[in-house]
């Protein structure tokens, strides 16, 4: 039951969360201004091309099921203090285990091969994360440091199995790149007009499901435990490494199944445009957001995919770089951490 | 304590609902007071006084006059822009009322394939007043899609993909959008009329290139630098290896290495070039953006003495970088003004479908601009052969597959694609020997000057 | 192949002390802000920015030292931000470290940009090498001469830093705060003075990290440039145990792996690029394989990323 000072507790941090947002948009269209371009046009281009232009609507939801699948994996291993940097690695190598899947288990009758492809890339992000699972749990390495190392190995793992083992003799003309997914192999648009496909329902499923499994039971407070302090974890008897395990392993699965309802649904190939992105970033913003809370990353995750692609668009018509997106998101998540912190003070016992 | 907590929610709540309000006003006022169209240029003037500009344009045959006017006050600016023409008059005042976009795999900054586009594109809409619009860093077609589509729905009429990595995603766009022109740099293939395809073929620049190296270094160790093992580059690599076995004295030694980042690795090509250094190589050889950079820092990097070479493409290095002259062997300069504008005067006359423009030497639109601290003999004999390519003594050509690509780019192993051996006839004449390119006929190299 | 061993592995040798010293001087910074128990996770944002200070200055003035004040300004004043969120106002330190880079990353390039739209810069100008003629002097030449003088300067950091943790009171003080601030508190020690004097050590050393990745990694800026080398540091530290020497062992090690494979790929013509991005991760996985050797449980410092609260 939400007390009074619940409730308040929640309204203030969301107050500053929106404030945070505002600066960040603030800070872009100061950069529009400075770069001399229109404010009028960033402004529609910000808030209304991701609805209005062609394919904007379906961005929208292919982003938000991206940052959500990651962000729950993130957010669960946040809950028992571990930090997953290394979901950009998992998500490419589960890109690479759908088209491996895809390539060397071709023989396989359909819906067999279409359910291995899935069940593969998130295989492929639990077996990348087991490496920083096993030394963090086993050695007490810091998992921080070591899914950093295995992100740029993950880099050129990925770059070299697309220029070996599952590249197409296309037509890009020697650039690395997959072969295309046919329609079969396709995540399907829940009605042909609306370009929503099964993802989007899937991806609320599992988090419902997760809510389920995590916040409604005990597993909530025994991650937390072992998030807040090892010590009284200990004392109550909870097990630290079968906690950690399961968070992490959760975690790299996710970022792997993320890859593959990005690719299958949305991309169809595998070319290096994936492999400069920083979705994993994105994704640790929005668990933050969203409070490590399996439902509140959704909202987060939504809003983070509108305002990516907004800040995009605005960059596009005001001819400003692109990048001035990942500024506004660090100057986001700053203002965001900041607020938490006046939260806490006002808050404090 | 309570009356304390009230309190600052309340101040809290406000201040939030305030911020709301702003944003929800700010948006409004972008939904009422959509852009006006009346700019005719991007937005990055903000002089206020009149000014007059004369351009005289090679394509169109004719003198122009351009005057742009800017007046305005507050946040609008009206910039009119009148053109007075005389000869073809309807194509420039047709041209500046296009909007074209273009989208870059890079950005500008590397002095070479990006910029050398940009400056092609930025000269073009300083001269007729276009609307442009630029997109940097699009790494594949799935990225490139996105601002396309943008400019779609803005009633953009030209879309130039800048690489041949966006051929796909430029036939696709092309099937999607009819009206619009969908100008495919490097491309070979076009499934749809409003496809325009500039294809690049740096070949000939790549064995003047490799015929200069081989005279001029003492070393005869030479190292190729390249982004992205795709068959322009390819050719034009085979070019300079062709060249360099024309006119070196001795046996040369060549290491030939793909950058596995391709063209954004400055950091690997740097380091490439420098190992390429090191292990004695006093020219290297590089065919593309990032690379450059990469190999041309290596070369200034380098001690003055013994002298090393680098090349670069796409621009002209001496003009725009003449501090780079003490280490630069030469610039392959590929002139995009002229197919750009080319595209343009086609779109607005109408007789663009299934456009196609070939850029190489033949055609002048590719031309080697040696560098100015090479001996003075060095620098004729690539102008010298540079002529007989232009002028069709020289025909370059490779072998190609059933499906159009370079047959020894997809057999890099066969015998007859070694690199290993060009023998010219004592007279001059067709050169035997094994190697992917093949000539019509090379004049003796102790003709060179 | 007619190339000497001897000119592969004075090119290797020469290769590895060119590229450490961008990771000692960023190394002996991450280490005194994590031995007083700040992790500085923006370490890369901080050197984009400096990168583009570094740049954008250099061509301005044309003189490298003066770019080199630029980029160490710029890093102090990210980096008393970063220092004040998390220390003063205690916010969670891989988030903010993660929100700066964010922030570096974007508006490094779009700085560059707004500055140079078309891309057309000036000649990158360096520092000079150590002797001008280098070259003349063979072996000791091209390895160890044609660094400039940074290089060498980051040797001394190395040192200095070794010796300051150890032997200084000021040091103690540093290792005290992150091992037991409450203890160093009740001696007297402003915990949080100490630890923002350490976290904006580190950003100044990021600072000159920045400025050393101009013209020895690459002559120009471009997106996202340095890559992810940044993070890479931590780990470095990370396996060194937070002792500067390791540090140093590590650094010219990875470097010295790196170089290796560059060679060996360069010259095996391999042509095609896709095996040689399985050797672009022999450095990192030889860092990986550093774990078992240096000891399984790394001597974390006790309150590595615990704010201190006073009272």
């Amino acid at each position: 039951m939400r007390t009074d000072t619940q409730g308040l507790r929640w309204l203030t941090t969301t107050a500053y969360n929106v404030l945070a947002i505002g600066l960040g948009i603030l800070a872009g269209l100061l950069v529009v201004v400075y770069a001399g371009g229109n404010i009028e046009v960033a402004l529609s281009s910000l808030f209304l091309n991701p609805i209005t232009l062609s394919g904007g609507i379906q961005q929208i939801f292919v982003r938000f099921v991206l940052f959500y699948t990651m962000g729950m994996g993130v957010g669960l291993a946040l809950k028992a203090g571990l930090w997953n940097i290394g979901a950009q690695g998992q998500l490419l190598i589960g890109m690479v285990m759908v088209f491996v899947v895809y390539t060397f288990l071709a023989f396989l009758p359909w819906p067999i091969l279409y359910v291995a492809m899935i069940i593969g890339a998130a295989l492929g992000g639990l077996l990348w994360i087991a490496v920083p699972t096993i030394l963090r749990v086993r050695f007490g390495a810091n998992e921080i440091v070591v899914t950093i190392l295995l992100n740029v190995v993950a880099i050129n793992f990925a770059f070299y199995m697309l220029s070996g083992p599952i590249k197409s003799s296309g037509t890009a003309l020697g650039f690395p790149h997959s072969v295309n997914l046919p329609a079969l192999f396709q995540i399907p648009r829940i009605v042909s007009s609306a370009p929503i496909t099964y993802a989007v329902p899937a991806t609320i499923a599992i988090g419902i499901i997760l809510y389920l499994l995590v916040e409604r039971t005990s597993f909530r407070i025994k991650a937390n435990t072992v998030g807040e302090s090892l010590e009284t974890a200990r004392f109550a008897g909870i097990s630290i490494p079968r906690v950690m395990a399961i968070t992490m392993l959760a975690a790299g699965a996710l970022a792997g199944l993320a890859g593959a309802t990005y690719l299958m649904g949305y991309r169809y190939e595998l070319d290096i445009g994936s492999f400069s992105t920083n979705y994993g970033l994105v994704a640790i913003i929005c668990a933050l957001v969203g409070r490590k809370h399996m439902l509140g990353i959704g909202f987060a995750s939504f809003f983070f995919a509108y305002m990516t692609i907004g800040a995009e668009s605005m960059a596009l018509s005001a001819n400003v770089p692109t990048y001035v997106e990942f500024a506004m998101e660090g100057i986001m998540m700053l203002g965001i951490l900041l607020g938490n912190y006046l939260t806490e003070r006002r808050f404090a016992v | 304590m309570k009356g304390t907590k009230r309190y600052g929610i309340t101040a809290l709540v406000g201040a939030l609902i305030v911020i709301v309000v702003i944003l929800i006003g700010v948006a409004a006022y972008a939904f009422a007071y959509p852009p006006t169209s009346t700019t005719t240029s991007t937005a990055t003037q903000t002089t206020t006084a009149v000014s007059t500009t004369t351009v005289t344009t090679g394509g169109t045959g004719g003198t122009q006059t351009v005057t742009t006017t800017v007046s305005g006050t507050g946040g609008t600016q009206t910039v009119t822009t009148t053109t007075t023409v005389t000869g073809t008059s309807g194509v420039s005042s047709a041209i500046g009322a296009l909007k074209i976009g273009i989208i870059l795999p890079l950005t500008p900054a590397d002095n070479s394939w990006n910029y050398n586009a940009n400056d092609a594109i930025t000269k073009l809409q300083k001269e007729f007043g276009f609307t442009l619009s630029t997109a940097e860093n699009k790494a594949s077609g799935t990225d490139a899609d996105v601002p396309a589509q943008q400019w779609a729905a803005e009633g953009y009429n030209i879309v130039i993909f800048q690489g041949g990595q966006y051929q796909d995603e430029a036939n696709t766009f092309a099937g999607q959008h009819p009206s619009i022109m969908s100008v495919c740099v490097d491309c070979t293939v076009a499934n749809y009329s409003n496809v325009y395809r500039i294809w690049l073929d740096l070949s000939g620049g790549g064995f003047v290139l490799g015929a200069m190296a081989g005279m001029v270094s003492q070393a005869h160790k030479f190292g190729l630098v390249g982004g992205g093992d795709i068959p322009s580059i390819w050719e034009g690599h085979e070019g300079f290896i062709a060249g360099v076995m024309y006119t070196s004295p001795a046996t040369p030694t060549i290491t030939n290495t793909f950058e596995p980042f391709a063209w954004a690795d400055i950091a690997g090509a740097q380091t490439t070039a420098t190992n390429d250094y090191t292990n004695g190589a006093d020219v290297v050889f590089s065919s593309g953006d990032g690379v450059d950079v990469g190999v041309l820092g290596a070369a200034l990097a380098q001690p003055s003495s013994p002298q090393v070479w680098a090349s670069n493409v796409y621009t002209n290095l001496t003009a725009i970088l003449p501090a780079d002259n003490r280490i630069l062997l030469g610039s392959i300069v590929v002139d995009y003004y002229t197919p750009f504008f080319k595209a343009m005067e086609q779109f607005v006359n109408n007789n663009w479908h299934w456009g196609y423009t070939k850029v190489d030497m033949p055609s002048g639109l590719i031309a080697v601009q040696p560098g100015p601290d090479l001996p003075a003999n060095v620098q004729a004999a690539g102008l010298a052969l540079q002529s007989d390519i232009v002028e069709g003594a020289i025909q370059i050509s490779f072998a190609s597959t059933s499906s159009g690509a370079p047959y020894c780019f997809a057999n890099p192993s066969a015998s007859s694609c070694a690199d290993s051996t060009l023998t010219v006839p004592s007279g001059g004449g067709t050169p035997t020997g094994n190697m992917a390119a093949q000539f019509n006929y090379l004049p003796p190299s102790s003709s060179l000057p | 192949m007619s190339i000497a061993p001897s000119d592969i592995l004075i090119g290797m040798l020469s290769t590895t002390i060119q590229l450490s010293p961008f990771y000692l001087f960023a190394g002996m910074g991450e280490i005194v802000s994590e031995k007083s128990g700040v992790a500085n996770l923006g370490l890369e944002g901080i050197m984009l920015l400096s990168l583009v200070a570094t740049f954008i200055v250099d061509y301005m003035t044309g003189n490298p030292w003066v770019a080199l004040l630029g980029a160490i300004g710029v890093a102090g004043v990210i980096g008393a931000l970063f220092a004040f969120t998390a220390i003063q106002m205690r916010v969670d330190q891989i988030a903010s470290g993660l929100a700066i880079y964010l922030f570096g990353l974007g508006l490094s390039f779009v700085v560059f940009t707004t500055v140079y739209p078309s891309g057309l810069t000036p000649n990158y100008i360096p520092l000079p090498p150590l002797v001008a003629n280098y070259d003349k002097i063979p072996y000791i030449g091209i390895i160890f001469l044609k660094q400039n003088i940074l290089a060498y300067v980051s040797i001394v950091f190395v040192v200095a830093t070794a010796f300051f943790l150890s032997r200084t009171s000021l040091g103690l003080r540093v290792r005290a705060v992150g091992e037991n601030p409450k203890a160093a508190d009740n001696m007297g020690v402003n915990v949080n003075k100490v630890r923002f004097l350490a976290t904006l050590f580190g950003a100044l050393m990021f600072g000159v990290s920045g400025f050393y990745f101009a013209g020895n990694f690459v002559p120009g800026f471009q997106t996202d440039v340095i890559a992810g080398r940044g993070f890479i540091v931590l780990a470095m530290i990370y396996f060194a145990n937070w002792k500067p020497y390791r540090a140093l062992f590590a650094a010219l090690s990875f470097n010295l792996v790196y170089a290796a494979q560059n060679e060996y790929v360069s010259l095996s013509g391999f042509g095609v690029a896709s095996v040689s991005t399985l050797f672009n991760m022999l450095p990192y996985v030889f860092l990986l394989a550093l774990i078992p050797v240096f000891g399984r449980k790394a001597r974390v410092p006790k309150f590595l990323l615990k704010p201190y609260r006073k009272g």
